[in-house]
């Protein structure tokens, strides 16, 4: 094996005083993420003593505003374009902590990024707690699809974490602060490493057909119910189910009107489901029909009387009859 | 003393449970609407040894023992009864009469594609007028020339309608009757004078074929006598014995069943405010449930190791299939009143349960005949003959 | 062509019981299932080990103890040519960049995107230490005329890409799920003594084998509140 490989698996000789700075790596396409996490790592440098760098295409005049102290352009058109010109400028500007706005993007370029520097990336962050003390963070992220959350923390530097939208409310702005811009960044080849960029190419979009999903595992069902429905809003609903990529279901009262087959009734007579998501549109929801979804992440209620017990444990609800709702729903998509 | 099963048997189970929870179960409404396993998934559970569990590899089997071959029938029947009893039709007394007491060409002919799902086997000993008295057959099988012609009709056969191979108890010496004049036979069921009823249609268990069997002077080749002339009878209680245990195992996959839908309607419903698990009366019958189904599992292991050890097993797979069959009852019965009206719908899968689990008290030897068995083997410890 | 398949155990789900109320994760049931991403990436292998007619070599590894072997002997069942258990607490990516060292002329390593238990990537992690060419969240990977071809999904659409070996590809959950092990290979699989190696972190000559990521504590997601009235747009946003 060559010695560019020897090395990283020796472990990098840099002591961890001479990592330092928080840095934002901003590879999205818009800029409210990026500029609420410069917000939070401007609290974090201030209490460390610490400069914020951002390294992304936002303007630069924006990042500075909402708290970066150095600003470096870069603009890749492939992960391992980024990957590449990160490792090689994070080996000269040993970063202690690299905060990246998540994506599965990102997620990906934030993990080789750690391997590639021999430490540790946490990925989809949904806080960031900083012990000044021992200069660590702990971060909050979910795992197994959301059930639960883990609080872990990264031993060896530099720290990366993928940081998911929504977090950090949106970045206040002051135009009066100063920072200065820094020469580009550029994907440059490692050593005597061929590039990483010559090594995978885009054939563009293919077809691709995976493998059918039965209701019972479908990721998003949307389920009609008789009260508030006639014939043409079942179809509006199942143009939603279309558009969003959901499964079509009914309650016992939709297959008695015809609306669905036996096969699609929802509930504990008939196809007990545990989606992501869970519209159910002028369903009643009695507790046999609860039953049924009980595993259902996110339950979407829309029913004409507020008094239905599906609201009970609907965590977004709408009092409308549905033939008003779904159309107006459909709009949006 | 180790009570745990060796790894194997949990890796075994883990992959049976997964394919008959995400392959299985979802149908098993179908199939008893509609009265038909598509012979598609017998294909598939053949080619992953399902259709062959106890037998060795060198004849397709899954080389998994009795102590396989329960765990493969505990968690069938959790999900179907009807593919349960299909198969333990096929394996427990069909392909294992064969394996028993055929010879080893009669074995490498048949055995290859009976487990892997290509064939489909039964047993054929039933008549109209020989239930529980099975000495009582008349089917006669006729020596002429180098062959046998068969004569006669079985009833009530399991996997009747779909089977390929039937092994079949005949009377080949009417003088001697059954015991010491009869012989076991596999017909193949393409052959001229062989014929079937329409499925019967029954209580339960309405995804497992079982049909009359018509024998029009059916010319049987000698090559195909399993075992040894005139000891057939001894051929198919031996199989009876055996095919017990599994059955008691299938048995405990249905009440377990039971248990475990009570168990969530209990948490799930609610009346007079609260979760019904909080009523006394619905803690005592999950109570009793749970007990008799840990008495059960104990027992049926513990039998299948007896077997697999080459220990006598007899008396001990009488109980299996006498407790269980009667246990499944109960607790399937606790289950559907658990349930209220639900356990009466035939949309929710206890009333299946309920009509399925009648028929363990009467197939495969009846209870009664079970004491008999068992009340024989303790006699027998000590010197009184009771059998005939 | 030498494959690697990088399994990991993660404790089965089904078996746990939220209570958002406590904020504590309950463990009801301890039992184990094999990470569904890494599922996936050993089901690939096995259609390439397939397609190749034998011309491939597929070898399965795993870090830790019993529930680790479980996963080994299990793909030894499935059809796996060798099966490794490297004795170490956790797996990292060093352990696994120095098993690939050790093993030489790896073409293709092949694993889940990411650990269902802890979020971890390890796939993409080794590539770069390792100078593997890298592809992720794969639904389906081929190899043809000695390259890898990939289709991800982007979007709602999918996407192909040709990479050179040798590579590393990690899988989502949408590519084919792992087939079912013959029953009578599990029994083989289990009971033979020398179906998995074993090796230790030493004789891969790794000292350092601490994880560079520490687990602190586990908390829940806040309780649900039902009822709450929502605007159109909200629910256009929440099922898009």
């Amino acid at each position: 094996m060559d010695m560019y490989n020897l090395e990283a698996l020796m472990g990098d000789t840099t002591s961890s005083e001479d990592y330092r700075d928080l840095w934002i790596v901003d590879l999205s396409a818009e800029t409210l993420h990026a500029t609420s996490l410069l917000n939070e790592a401007r609290r974090m440098a201030d209490s460390l003593g610490a400069y914020v760098h951002y390294i992304g295409a936002m303007d630069s005049s924006q990042a500075i505003a909402c708290g970066a102290d150095r600003v470096h352009p870069l603009s890749v058109d492939s992960a391992d374009a980024a990957v590449s010109a990160l490792a090689s400028f994070f080996e000269t500007h040993k970063p202690e902590f690299v905060f990246f706005t998540a994506s599965y993007y990102a997620n990906e370029i934030a993990n080789r990024l750690a391997g590639k520097m021999n430490s540790g990336a946490i990925t989809d962050c949904i806080s960031l707690r900083l012990d000044e003390s021992t200069r660590e963070i702990v971060a909050l992220h979910p795992v197994y699809d959301g059930a639960y959350y883990l609080d872990s923390a990264i031993t060896t530097k530099p720290q990366i974490f993928t940081v998911r939208e929504g977090v950090y409310p949106e970045a206040m702005k002051d135009k009066g602060r100063s920072g200065e811009v820094e020469g580009a960044i550029h994907e440059s080849p490692l050593h005597d490493a061929p590039s990483t960029a010559d090594r995978v190419r885009a054939l563009g979009k293919v077809e691709f057909e995976s493998a059918a999903t039965p209701l019972r595992k479908a990721a998003k069902v949307i389920a009609v119910g008789r009260k508030g429905n006639d014939e043409a809003s079942v179809g509006v609903a199942r143009e939603i189910a279309q558009k969003i990529g959901a499964a079509f279901a009914g309650d016992r009262s939709a297959f008695d009107a015809g609306w669905v087959d036996h096969d699609h009734i929802v509930g504990v007579i008939g196809i007990e489901i545990a989606p992501d998501v869970y519209i159910a549109a002028g369903i009643w929801g009695d507790t046999l029909h609860r039953a049924g979804v009980e595993g259902a992440k996110y339950v979407i209620a829309i029913h004409p009387d507020k008094r239905a017990p599906i609201f009970q444990y609907a965590d977004a609800c709408i009092v409308g009859e549905p033939k008003e709702v779904l159309p107006k729903v459909m709009r949006l998509l | 003393m180790d009570f745990d099963l060796p790894p194997e048997y949990n890796a075994l189970r883990k992959m049976i449970r997964e394919f008959c929870v995400e392959e299985i179960a979802p149908i098993a409404h179908k199939i008893d609407e509609t009265g038909i396993v598509e012979r598609d998934l017998l294909r598939r559970l053949g080619a992953l040894g399902f259709l062959g569990v106890p037998f060795p590899r060198e004849y397709g089997g899954m080389g998994a023992g009795e102590i396989g071959y329960c765990i493969m029938m505990e968690e069938m029947d959790r999900v179907s009864a009807s593919v349960a009893t299909i198969i333990g039709a096929h394996i427990g007394i069909g392909v294992m009469s064969m394996y028993l007491d055929g010879s080893k060409s009669l074995k490498a002919k048949y055995m290859p594609d009976l487990c892997s799902g290509k064939k489909v086997c039964a047993f054929a000993l039933t008549e109209p007028n020989a239930g529980s008295d099975a000495a009582g057959i008349q089917l006669r099988a006729t020596l002429e020339g180098d062959s046998y012609m068969l004569d006669g009709q079985k009833m009530w056969i399991t996997n009747g309608p779909i089977a390929d191979v039937i092994n079949v108890l005949a009377i080949t010496d009417p003088a001697l009757g059954a015991r010491g004049g009869a012989t076991v036979f596999a017909v193949e069921s393409q052959w001229e004078g062989f014929s079937t009823g329409k499925p019967e249609r029954k209580m339960g268990l309405h995804g497992s074929p079982t049909s009359l069997l018509n024998f029009d002077n059916v010319r049987v080749p000698k090559e195909n006598v399993i075992g040894q002339i005139g000891l057939g009878f001894v051929t198919f209680m031996k199989t009876l014995d055996i095919g017990r245990v599994s059955l008691g195992a299938a048995t405990l996959g249905g009440a377990q069943a039971s248990l475990e839908a009570s168990v969530r309607w209990a948490r799930t419903r609610s009346q007079f405010g609260k979760q019904i698990a909080h009523n006394q009366s619905i803690q005592f019958m999950l109570a009793d449930m749970a007990a008799e189904i840990e008495s059960l599992r104990a027992l049926v292991y513990r039998t299948a190791w007896l077997v697999d050890g080459g220990r006598p097993f007899i008396k001990e797979a009488g109980m299996c299939k006498l407790l269980g069959s009667e246990i499944a009852s109960r607790c399937i019965d606790r289950a559907v009143q658990i349930h209220g009206a639900l356990g009466l719908s035939r949309d929710f899968p206890m009333e299946r349960g309920f009509r399925d689990a009648r028929i363990s008290e009467i197939f495969e030897g009846t209870n009664e005949i079970q004491r008999i068995v068992i009340a024989s083997e303790l006699m027998q410890e000590v010197g009184v003959r009771l059998r005939p | 062509m030498k494959i690697l398949i990088l399994l990991k155990p993660i404790l089965d789900p089904r078996g746990m019981m939220i209570n958002r109320k406590a904020g504590k994760v309950f463990i009801n049931k301890k039992e184990w299932m094999m990470n569904p991403g890494d599922a996936r990436a050993l089901e690939t292998a096995l259609r390439i080990k397939n397609t190749l007619n034998g011309d491939a070599v597929v070898i399965a590894a795993a870090v830790g103890e019993e529930a680790s072997l479980n996963l080994l002997r299990d793909s030894k069942a499935l059809g796996v040519d060798r099966a490794i258990l490297i004795k170490a607490d956790a797996p990292t990516a060093r352990l696994y960049s120095a098993l690939v060292n050790h093993l030489g002329d790896i073409d293709l390593i092949l694993t889940g995107g990411s650990a269902l238990d802890t979020g971890e990537n390890i796939g993409a992690q080794i590539a770069e230490p390792l100078n593997f060419a890298f592809v992720g969240g794969a639904v389906k990977c081929d190899i043809e005329n000695n390259a890898v071809h990939v289709v991800k999904s982007q979007g709602k659409e999918f996407h192909g890409y040709e990479c050179e070996l040798p590579a590393v590809v990690t899988f989502s959950r949408e590519a084919p799920s792992l087939r079912y092990a013959h029953g009578g290979d599990i029994i083989i699989a289990y009971r033979d003594k020398n179906a998995v190696e074993t090796m230790s972190a030493d004789e891969l000559g790794l000292t350092d084998l601490q994880p560079s990521i520490v687990e602190r504590g586990q908390t829940t997601p806040p309780e649900r509140e039902f009822g709450k009235q929502v605007s159109l747009e909200e629910i256009a946003t929440a099922i898009k």
